[in-house]
């Protein structure tokens, strides 16, 4: 089955990935610079919990992607060669961008990082929390503070990513909104279909 | 002498003796009952094992730390035990001879090398002693040792001295090809030496280590995760004034403690035969136990946990050296706010925001 949109079970593995990306930011943040009066035992368990829950969430994400009824993996797939096209549209050096299915070159890869990255969370942050079980040697070798530094710039990139994903989303494919939290295609503005320039393949 | 007047000759009762050898079947996580075959070990192994003790770039703290004990402890029993063969700051002889008589020792092989203190690897000079490089008198003593025990952050890591210009660096980077059994800490504890020469003693044989070569009965755990103080970081209750009486028992966190990257015992087992610890005596953890613990300086890009009092949350990248990830970060993600706004204003200008995107039909592909 090919997907031509976003079906129900990533739309809802998106919303449970966005919801607890914030509760982990925030949490995370507190957790790395508390203020006095707070609640730090709280905010770890929060914390903790939602990380399970995001791992399991992303681990039922991935085996989705190949199994699924609405598989999507292929929508994924790196295409390193249509990479450079993407990025002159992206700079106004052309008005084609490429798109083969539900993303163009360089959300695919951006998508794929993100993956990359929560999974490094996961790593650095259980040996955060579980130093001398299985994680011992990893963090014997580089030493805490260094793994939380890690798990902390990691949450950076993430906010990175969240700022950029946030401009293209709104800017780029504002309709994917209402198919990424609704599920139904809602044309935003009613354009005439000569102005669809921006979507023509290249 | 037999051991027994041996050690009631150092004011020592055999109770003494007997309470010492509990603390470290507990601490090694031996049974109660081997307690009494330890005991008997210990004595048949006593004045037997021959210890060199060597002392490379340091401040002899860690001798002291074993030797000024008030009473007669931990330390008193292990010197009493070994027949201490070599030791610069405690031995009689002096200049040719003993050098000469550590020569003779080294020859005679089997003992156990206790060393203190970095070694220099930019240049031999930084430490010679009779003339000859500090490198070369550890490599002859560590050929036929039985097993090396450095003590002390400088002598497992580099230490303090790891920060300036020697380049200094610990056992473990110069000897390959021995059983090593690292001891951090700066000072040493006088128990997880007693401890681990006991173990070594009675089982002959290295105690389980951490990939840093730490035994794990003393640096398996997180210091954090047994701290006193754990009530008030899991309540947000910490120390940002040192006037304020209010906050005296709060959590050091924010006044630079080490002590959720550090691993050791010290929460368990006090400093000084049980008196306090740092965190207990309301100075945050310097992390003493750890590898990274001073490696800061011109000679070492690793990132170290130096100055006590603040937080350091600077990350090693290699080939880069130290950096912040709260800068990186911030400039990361400023980038790509500065980056969306500009694209913006060029999304604008072009008249592309303006076009039609819900393009239904362009997605089928
Ligand atoms: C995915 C699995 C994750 C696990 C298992 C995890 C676990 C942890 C743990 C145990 C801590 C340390 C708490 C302490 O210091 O006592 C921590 C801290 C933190 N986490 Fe996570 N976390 C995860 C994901 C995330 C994500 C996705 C983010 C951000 C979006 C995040 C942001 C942070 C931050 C900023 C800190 C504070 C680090 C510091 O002290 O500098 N974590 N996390
Ligand atoms: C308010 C916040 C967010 C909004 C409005 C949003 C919106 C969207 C939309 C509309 C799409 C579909 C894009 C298209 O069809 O071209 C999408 C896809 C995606 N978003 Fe987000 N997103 C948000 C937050 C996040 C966060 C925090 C993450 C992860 C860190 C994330 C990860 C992804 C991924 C991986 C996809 C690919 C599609 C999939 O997984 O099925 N998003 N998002």
């Amino acid at each position: 089955m090919t997907t031509t949109t976003h079906h129900w079970p990533q739309r809802t593995a998106h919303i449970i990935n966005l919801l607890l990306m914030l509760v982990l930011a925030g949490t995370g943040f507190y957790i790395h610079r508390p203020l006095v009066g707070g609640l730090m035992g709280l905010a770890r368990y929060a914390h903790i919990v939602a990380a399970f829950v995001l791992l399991v969430n992303l681990a039922w994400r991935i085996y989705y992607a190949f199994l699924g009824q609405y598989k999507d993996a292929r929508e994924f797939k790196p295409q390193l060669q249509a990479l450079p096209r993407q990025i002159r549209y992206y700079l106004f050096l052309s008005n084609h961008e490429v798109k083969e299915g539900l993303y163009n070159p360089l959300q695919r890869l951006a998508y794929l990082a993100v993956v990359l990255l929560i999974i490094l969370q996961g790593v650095t942050g259980y040996a955060l929390g579980w130093p001398e079980g299985t994680m011992a040697v990893l963090v014997n070798a580089l030493g805490l503070a260094e793994i939380r530094a890690l798990h902390y710039l990691i949450t950076w990139f993430l906010l990175t990513f969240l700022i950029v994903h946030l401009y293209l989303v709104l800017t780029e494919t504002p309709h994917a909104l209402s198919e990424m939290f609704l599920g139904r295609q809602q044309l935003l503005s009613t354009g005439s279909p000569e102005k669809h320039v921006a979507r023509d393949r290249a | 002498m037999d051991f027994q007047s041996r050690l009631e000759h150092k004011g020592l009762t055999r109770r003494d003796f007997l309470k010492a050898v509990a603390a470290v079947t507990a601490a090694l996580g031996f049974p109660v009952v081997y307690e009494p075959r330890i005991a008997a070990a210990v004595e048949k192994a006593a004045g037997k094992p021959a210890v060199i003790w060597l002392e490379g770039q340091d401040c002899t703290g860690c001798s002291e730390s074993l030797l000024a004990s008030v009473n007669p402890g931990p330390t008193e029993i292990i010197l009493d035990l070994l027949s201490v063969r070599y030791h610069e700051t405690i031995m009689a002889a002096s200049g040719q001879v003993a050098e000469n008589w550590l020569d003779e020792n080294i020859k005679q092989g089997g003992y156990l090398l206790i060393v203190e203190g970095s070694i220099p690897t930019a240049d031999d000079r930084f430490l010679t002693i009779g003339g000859r490089p500090f490198k070369a008198i550890l490599q002859a003593a560590a050929a036929k040792a039985a097993a090396i025990v450095p003590i002390g952050a400088c002598a497992c890591y580099g230490g303090i001295p790891a920060a300036g210009p020697t380049g200094a660096k610990g056992v473990q980077d110069i000897i390959k090809d021995k059983p090593i059994i690292n001891l951090p800490g700066c000072p040493v504890k006088p128990n997880w030496l007693l401890g681990t020469v006991l173990h070594y003693l009675i089982l002959n044989k290295v105690p389980e280590l951490d990939s840093n070569k730490r035994p794990l009965a003393y640096f398996g755990t997180l210091l954090h995760d047994n701290c006193p103080r754990r009530g008030h970081y899991e309540k947000g209750e910490f120390l940002t004034d040192w006037n304020d009486p209010g906050q005296k028992e709060f959590c050091l966190l924010l006044r630079g403690c080490k002590g959720p990257k550090t691993f050791t015992d010290c929460a368990q087992n006090w400093w000084n035969d049980g008196v306090n610890f740092c965190i207990n005596a309301s100075s945050p953890c310097a992390g003493c136990t750890q590898p990274e613990f001073y490696a800061a300086g011109p000679m070492d890009t690793r990132v170290g946990l130096a100055p006590l009092y603040l937080r350091t949350d600077t990350m090693n990248l290699p080939g880069v050296g130290g950096v912040n990830p709260e800068t990186v970060g911030k400039v990361v993600a400023g980038a790509a706010v500065v980056g969306a706004g500009v694209h913006l204003v060029g999304n604008v200008l072009t008249g592309r925001l303006k076009q039609d995107k819900g393009d239904k039909g362009g997605r089928e592909q």
